[in-house]
C-alpha cells in the first residue's frame, strides 16, 4: 500500500504494481470505467500492466474484437457472428464464438461486445454463454497513456464474475486473474515487438 | 526350429488361468473406481453407473498386490499359437551369457527403492528369456483434435554393460496444441539413447574402478538402476528444455521461430510423458503427468500392479510441492494448478512454472514369468476403464487363440466415432496386442471418454 503525503491520501490497489504518481493520473479511467456493482456471490478484480509502446498501436490489438487470440493465451479459434445489419462492422452487440484450446476447464466461450469506444480507448465485452464456469463475466479492458520520460502505457483491465458453486471468492478472483495476467504479458510482447521491428529486437522475458 | 522353441519354454508355463473370474477388490479400490467392475467383454455396454469424478482414482507407489486367485479354476487354458520370433532366440542367447556373468552378484534390489514386491530369485534351471512384443492404437474421441502421440521403439538400443537390448515404448497426450507431445514422440527416445550410453560409459568406469580397489560396496544391480533412473531423468530434462523452443510449426531452435504460426502459440502447452524401457528382466517406467502404466500380472482376477503414480494436483505430495513453490490448487472442472492445469507434472506448460514441474516419477519393477503384458495409455483410456477391466480385457485378448470379436459395438447413445484411428505400424508388432489395444480404445470411447486415447500393449509372454 503506497501513500502519498502531499494532497492528500492515495490509496493504490494492492498488487496493481503501479506507483502513488501513476495510479492518480489513471484514477479517472478507473472511476469511470472499472468501478463495478460486485453483489452477494460476486468478486471483481483489476489488472494494471505496463507496455513500452505507443497507446495507439496497443489500442489496435485491444480493440480486436474478431482476433483476440493475437494477444490472449488458450484460444485455438475465433468467429464472429454474422450480422447481417452490421456487415464487417464491429459495434456494440456482436457477437463471437470463441474456442478454448485443449487441458483447461473451458472448452468454448460466447462473447458480446458490449464498448468500444476508439476516442476514450475503452473495451469491453461479457460472456453470455459456452461450456466454462464464468457466469455473469464482465470485463472492461482500458488503454492509457502517462505523461513522464519516455512512452509508457498503461493498460488496464477488470472484471466481475459470479463465484462458482464449491469456489471462494479467492479461488475465482485467482484463477481469473492469473488468465488475465499471462494475457497482459502477452499483450505486452505483441505490442512491444511490432513497435520495435525497426529497432534492435527487446531482450527476451 | 524345434530345439529352439524347446529352449524358450519356462516352468509354469502349462498354469491353469480363469479368464472369466471377478477381480477381488479391497472396498477402497470401488470406492475410487468410477464405474462398477463389470464382466470381460463389456464393451458391448456403456456403463450405467452414474459417472463420478475421474480424478478421484489416485494411484501411489505401493508394494505389489499380487496375489493367487480367491477361486482356484478347474478349467483348462486355451491353446495358443504363435510363429517364433527371431528376437526371442537371440534375446536367449544374450540372458544366457548375462546370467552365467551375474551369478556371483551382490543381493537383489534394495526394498523400497523399487515398486513391487521383491520376488525370490528362482534357481535357473533354463537360461531366462524375457520375451517383447507389442502393438498400439490412438483414437481422437469426441470433440477433440488429436494431439496424442506414440513412440514405439523396440532394440532402442543396448545396454553397455551386458549388451543387452533395450526396448523403448512412451505414451504421450498433449494439451494447447500437438507440438510438445509431437516433439516427444520424435525425439524423446533419441534422447534417452543418448543418456543411457553416457550412463552406461560411466557404469563401465565405475565398475572397473570398483574392481580396481577391491571394494565390496559394489552392487551391479543398484548401479545399474542408478545409471537408467540419472538416464530417465536427464532425457526428460532435455526434452522440456526443447518444448520452451518449440513452435506450432515443429521447429525446435533459438531465436524463436518466426513463420506464421509462432504468433498463434498459446504459453501453455505442454504433454505428459509415460515411458517404459524394458531391459532384461526389468520393467523401467518413468512418468510425468496423468498418463499411465499398469502391469497386469498373474492369472485372470490377480489384482493389476501400477508402475507409475498419477501427478494430479490433489495428490497430497504433489499439492504440498504446488505450494511450497507459492502455487494453489483450485478446484474447477476438477482439481488445477491455479485452477488452469490438470495435472502436476508436464513437459512445457511454462508459463506455470515454477508448480508444474518435468521430473518423472521413476519405478523399477522385476518381471516375472506370471507377467502377462504391461498397458500404457492416455487419461482418455484410464478416466473411463479401471486398471482391472484394462487387464483383463488385455489378458483376453493375448491368451485367446481364438480373440475376440474385432469390432464390438460400443452402446451408449449411437456407434462410437471412429475418426481419426491412428494404427501405429512398426516392425515386429504383433496383431493380438494390436487387437488388444484396439478393443480397449473402443471400449473407452464406447463409455464416452471426452478424451484423445492412446494405448501400448506389450506382451511379456512367450505364446506358441
Amino acid at each position: 500500500m503506497d501513500q502519498q503525503g502531499a494532497g492528500g491520501d492515495v490509496e493504490v490497489p494492492a498488487g496493481l504494481g503501479l506507483t502513488a504518481a501513476e495510479y492518480e493520473q489513471l484514477r479517472p479511467t478507473v472511476d469511470a470505467h472499472h468501478r463495478y456493482a460486485v453483489g452477494e456471490g460476486q468478486c471483481s478484480s483489476l489488472l494494471a500492466q505496463r507496455i513500452h509502446a505507443p497507446p495507439a498501436a496497443v489500442w489496435a490489438i485491444v480493440r480486436r474484437f474478431d482476433c483476440p487470440q493475437v494477444y490472449k493465451h488458450f484460444i485455438r479459434s475465433c468467429a464472429v457472428r454474422p450480422d447481417p445489419d452490421a456487415g464487417d462492422a464491429l459495434r456494440p452487440g456482436r457477437l463471437r464464438e470463441v474456442c478454448v484450446i485443449s487441458g483447461l476447464p473451458a472448452s468454448t466461450s460466447t462473447e458480446r461486445l458490449d464498448h468500444l469506444d476508439d476516442a476514450a480507448r475503452v473495451f469491453g465485452f461479457s460472456i453470455t454463454g459456452g461450456e466454462h464456469r464464468l457466469r455473469n463475466y464482465r470485463s472492461v479492458t482500458t488503454v492509457s497513456e502517462l505523461a513522464g520520460p519516455g512512452i509508457c502505457t498503461v493498460v488496464l483491465e477488470s472484471y466481475a464474475v459470479d463465484v462458482p458453486d464449491g469456489n471462494t471468492e479467492d479461488d475465482t478472483r485467482l484463477f481469473a486473474d492469473t488468465v488475465i495476467r499471462l494475457n497482459l504479458q502477452k499483450l505486452k510482447s505483441v505490442a512491444e515487438a511490432s513497435t520495435s521491428s525497426s529497432a534492435p529486437p527487446p531482450p527476451s522475458e | 526350429m524345434v530345439m529352439a522353441s524347446a529352449g524358450v519354454n519356462v516352468p509354469g508355463g502349462d498354469e491353469v488361468r480363469n479368464p472369466t473370474a471377478a477381480s477381488a477388490s479391497t472396498p477402497e479400490c470401488r470406492m475410487r473406481r468410477r464405474h462398477r467392475l463389470e464382466p470381460q467383454g463389456s464393451g458391448d455396454a456403456a456403463a450405467a453407473a452414474a459417472p463420478g469424478p475421474s480424478w478421484v482414482r489416485r494411484l501411489r507407489p505401493a508394494a505389489s498386490r499380487f496375489s493367487p486367485s480367491p477361486s482356484p479354476s478347474l478349467s483348462p487354458s486355451s491353446s495358443q499359437s504363435s510363429a517364433d520370433r527371431p528376437n526371442d532366440e537371440e534375446q536367449e542367447e544374450l540372458d544366457h551369457e548375462v546370467e552365467v556373468e551375474l551369478a556371483p552378484a551382490g543381493p537383489q534390489l534394495e526394498p523400497g527403492e523399487a515398486e513391487g514386491e521383491p520376488e525370490a530369485e528362482a534357481v535357473a534351471v533354463a537360461p531366462q528369456v524375457w520375451p517383447v512384443a507389442f502393438g498400439s492404437l490412438s483414437m481422437a474421441g469426441r470433440m477433440r483434435m488429436m494431439e496424442d502421440a506414440v513412440s514405439l521403439h523396440p532394440d532402442l538400443c543396448t545396454w553397455a554393460a551386458d549388451g543387452s537390448p533395450m526396448h523403448f515404448f512412451g505414451v504421450f497426450d498433449g494439451h494447447g496444441g500437438s507440438h510438445v507431445s509431437a516433439l516427444c514422440r520424435d525425439r524423446m527416445h533419441e534422447v534417452v539413447a543418448e543418456e543411457l550410453a553416457r550412463e552406461g560409459a560411466t557404469f563401465l568406469r565405475r565398475r572397473q574402478e570398483s574392481a580396481a580397489s577391491g571394494s565390496a560396496a559394489w552392487s551391479e544391480r543398484a548401479e545399474e538402476e542408478r545409471a537408467w533412473r540419472a538416464a530417465l531423468q536427464r532425457g526428460f530434462r532435455r526434452v522440456d528444455d526443447m518444448a520452451a523452443l518449440a513452435c506450432a510449426c515443429g521447429r525446435v531452435a533459438r531465436p524463436s521461430c518466426s513463420c506464421p504460426l509462432a504468433g498463434t502459440s498459446s504459453g501453455i502447452v505442454g504433454s505428459t510423458a509415460v515411458v517404459a524401457l524394458l531391459v532384461r528382466g526389468r520393467l523401467v517406467v518413468a512418468n510425468c503427468g496423468d498418463s499411465r502404466a499398469v502391469l497386469c500380472r498373474g492369472p485372470a482376477g490377480t489384482p493389476p500392479v501400477p508402475l507409475s503414480s498419477d501427478h494430479k494436483p490433489n495428490r497430497a505430495d504433489e499439492k504440498a510441492r504446488i505450494e511450497a513453490a507459492g502455487g494453489r490448487v483450485v478446484f474447477n472442472n476438477g482439481h488445477r494448478v491455479r485452477g488452469i492445469l490438470a495435472m502436476s507434472r508436464a513437459l512445457g506448460d511454462r508459463l506455470l512454472r515454477p508448480e508444474v514441474i518435468a521430473e518423472p516419477e521413476i519405478t523399477v519393477t522385476e518381471r516375472t514369468v506370471e507377467d502377462e503384458c504391461l498397458i500404457l495409455a492416455s487419461d482418455g483410456m484410464w478416466d473411463v476403464i479401471s486398471n482391472d477391466i484394462a487387464c483383463n480385457v488385455a489378458r483376453q485378448c493375448l491368451e485367446d487363440g481364438n480373440p475376440p470379436p474385432a469390432d464390438p459395438t460400443a452402446g451408449g447413445g449411437g456407434g462410437a466415432p471412429a475418426a481419426g484411428v491412428v494404427v501405429v505400424a512398426a516392425r515386429e508388432a504383433e496383431p493380438r496386442c494390436l487387437r488388444a489395444a484396439s478393443l480397449l480404445a473402443r471400449l473407452a470411447i464406447g463409455r464416452e471418454t471426452q478424451d484423445n486415447v492412446s494405448i501400448v500393449v506389450v506382451d511379456l509372454k512367450h505364446r506358441d
